[in-house]
């Protein structure tokens, strides 16, 4: 009894008994190098005078965990009063968030990410940036191959023959992609360039079609007809970092890893996929959510919806030039700052462009995100591993997403 | 005895005889076993030591040849990873005791007192075994949260004070100590309460210790129910904490995740070493008793 209540004294003087707390909860899923900046930005409106003494308190929820999180928290009646949501998960949680039509709207921000956030009419979300795909690609190979660094490959051809020339003329490998859930995004990409798409409207998979068919063939070749890419995905990412890697593709948050690597790049749209009438890519958002709650008063609501302004406006550049994600705000997207920075330069140039031309598909928010993704990426992670054919992938994967919905 | 004949003898001594090439062969093959199930350990002690050119080589490196506490450094410069620890250690303390006191009590009152339902409220609690925890999440945390124990250390201990796992095991301890010292005991005028205190727990100080330390492990490994209840960075425990730290977007640094297991199972073992004896005899009292 003794040494409970002395461990129980030593929690309450380190502070780990617990209590709740003043100032505005926010979850983000944020870590590694957007972390920190995401933390930097909270830092700063919690020092600053000229914000009403706004206290948010930031918390960092593993990224696996944070919907499983942020759906119990909610049903048990103690959610924050902000989390970041992507786009695509609007549908399960969109009965019970706070609309915030009124008190901020859609006009500060690029209109295709901001509707990302409207369900009927109805502003539910408001996005902070996007963060599509795009080629990213190693400047010392180029010129090792002979190929010339400031001229990337933006077209299939283009592409084709780039990776050729790199596996002929270099001992590295031309390409890597992603696994996991970012296979079937790829996936997706290159089935939205051939004007195709994953589900239909009514949740039934698209993809058993010839163009689903030829796009996951592409996929396979890449890593067992041409050898451009390695089998494991886990040799690509080690080689990527060892620059022995020629393209890899990869969303914006990738700039702070690449920049770690230490070799010169450059990114290029990632317009890989042969007969493809409108190549785009895809980039879902970050979205700010204000989860319903009986215990938030009026006061504590303004705190919440002042703290959504500040984070998808008034520090919204800095969430670009530092994070590397492309801003939702106008204002922040057009600001000196912004373009001037050597991130401008890099990356999202590129990515501002790709949006600019409608080249940026959003993936579609449906109930059951997760469930059906993996259904798609388990096959195509299996094809990569060499034990399943391009036409068993479609298979599995259509027979997994149709279940999935239809346990719904 | 002449030099020749000394070393005939000396060589016969270390002849290889078919019984002694059995046991070097046996020595040879539980060492290489143990060797290979040390090497996953060695491996991330090691990269935890090497530089991100070692940690991404071609070729794995099994020692770290160019030396470096980068990712340490990493580590306390960019986490709460000191506070997390202390939280840890605390958390773990606070379970591994009540559930001790908790289970032990209900173990005391289930096999030495007769009060009626016993025997079915003993059958729910083994039954309770097969219910996967996850089934209890969403309704043991509304509970939590209507209690107000959501970000309270309580949140965490008090659902599992009442340990299925250590209920059942130090049933079948206290079933086998002999009831004739409680009668003895209770002839020279000890209470129930004394008896339970001074005759049955030292009594038990073996399985106790065996079961403090498998909850003192199983705590500090928990992850998901301290993460819905711990809603403040600083509150975390070294799991969790960790685990923000390593995943990006799925972007993951070797570096980092190898000296994070580093940092978070060398408390555990040096915890296991102090307590190996006791648990050792534990296993021998289960296993020597009827």
């Amino acid at each position: 009894m003794t040494s409970i209540t002395g461990l129980a004294s030593l929690a309450g003087c380190t502070g780990y008994i617990g209590a709740s707390r003043d100032g505005v909860e926010y979850w983000t899923l944020f870590g590694g190098g957007d972390g920190t900046v995401m933390a930097a930005i909270v830092d700063e409106i919690n020092a600053g005078d000229s914000y009403d003494g706004l206290q948010i308190n930031r918390q960092r929820v593993p990224w696996e965990e944070h919907y499983g999180r942020l759906y119990t928290s909610m049903v048990g009646g103690n959610p924050p009063d902000i989390a970041v949501m992507h786009s695509r998960m609007m549908r399960d949680y969109q009965d019970s968030l706070v609309s915030v039509t009124d008190e901020i709207g859609t006009e500060p921000y690029l209109d295709e990410m901001a509707q990302g956030g409207v369900v009927d009419g109805e502003q539910l979300a408001v996005p902070i940036d996007t963060h599509p795909f795009g080629l990213y690609y190693n400047k010392e190979i180029f010129e090792e191959a002979g190929l010339d660094p400031e001229d990337p490959p933006n077209t299939p051809d283009r592409f084709a023959e780039v990776a050729d020339t790199i596996v002929e003329n270099t001992d590295y490998w031309a390409l890597d992609f992603p696994e996991g859930e970012y296979a079937a995004e790829t996936m997706q990409m290159l089935l939205h360039s051939r004007g195709g798409q994953l589900l239909t409207d009514d949740y039934e998979p698209a993809f058993e079609t010839d163009d689903g068919l030829a796009v996951v063939r592409e996929m396979h070749d890449w890593v067992h007809e041409r050898e451009w890419a390695p089998v494991d995905p886990t040799n690509g990412w080690d080689a990527w970092n060892r620059g022995e890697v020629g393209m890899k593709i990869e969303g914006t948050w990738h700039i702070t890893v690449v920049r770690e690597a230490g070799f010169e790049f450059g990114l290029t749209e990632p317009f890989v996929m042969p007969d493809a009438d409108d190549p785009v890519t895809v980039g879902d958002s970050h979205m700010l959510i204000i989860p319903q709650s009986d215990d938030r008063n009026r006061e504590r609501l303004e705190e919440t919806i002042e703290t959504v302004r500040l984070l998808s406006q008034r520090f919204n550049d800095q969430w670009g030039y530092d994070a590397g994600h492309l801003p939702a705000s106008e204002v922040a997207l057009n600001s000196d700052t912004l373009r001037e920075s050597d991130t401008w330069e890099q990356t999202l140039e590129t990515f501002y462009g790709m949006v600019e031309e409608e080249q940026v598909v959003r993936p579609p928010a449906t109930p059951n995100v997760e469930e059906y993704t993996e259904q798609i990426y388990q096959p195509l992670d299996d094809m990569r591993a060499g034990n399943l054919t391009p036409e068993e992938v479609i298979e599995t994967a259509a027979g997994g997403v149709t279940q999935t919905f239809e346990r719904r | 005895m002449s030099t020749r004949s000394r070393t005939r003898a000396l060589l016969d001594d270390v002849s290889l005889t078919s019984d002694r090439l059995r046991t070097i062969g046996l020595y040879a093959a539980l060492y290489g076993t143990a060797f290979l199930f040390m090497l996953p350990y060695w491996y991330m002690f090691a990269t935890s030591f090497m530089t991100r050119d070692l940690v991404y080589a071609e070729v794995p490196h099994l020692i770290p040849w160019d030396l470096t506490f980068y990712w340490y450094e990493y580590l306390l410069n960019n986490s709460l990873i000191v506070q997390w620890t202390a939280n840890t250690v605390i958390l773990a303390g606070i379970t591994t005791l009540v559930v001790i006191l908790i289970d032990a009590m209900i173990a005391y009152s289930l096999t030495r007192l007769d009060w009626p339902g016993r025997r079915a409220i003993f059958a729910i609690i083994v039954a309770s075994f097969m219910v996967p925890g996850i089934v209890n999440l969403v309704p043991v945390y509304i509970i939590v949260s209507e209690l107000g124990l959501v970000n309270s250390v309580w949140g965490v201990v008090l659902p599992s004070a009442a340990n299925p796992l250590g209920v059942f095991m130090l049933v079948q301890f206290f079933k086998d100590i002999p009831e004739e010292l409680e009668e003895a005991a209770r002839l020279d005028g000890f209470s129930r309460l004394r008896v339970f205190t001074h005759i049955v727990l030292p009594l038990m100080r073996s399985a106790l210790a065996a079961l403090g330390l498998f909850i003192f492990i199983w705590t500090w490994n928990a992850f998901v129910w301290p993460l819905l209840i711990f809603q403040d960075d600083s509150m975390y425990t070294l799991p969790i904490g960790l685990v923000t730290l390593q995943d990006n977007l799925g972007i993951t640094e070797p570096g980092v995740i190898m000296t994070s297991a580093v940092v978070a199972s060398v408390p555990l073992l040096l915890v296991f070493l102090v307590m190996q004896k006791p648990l050792v005899r534990a296993v021998e009292m289960q296993g020597t008793t009827k």
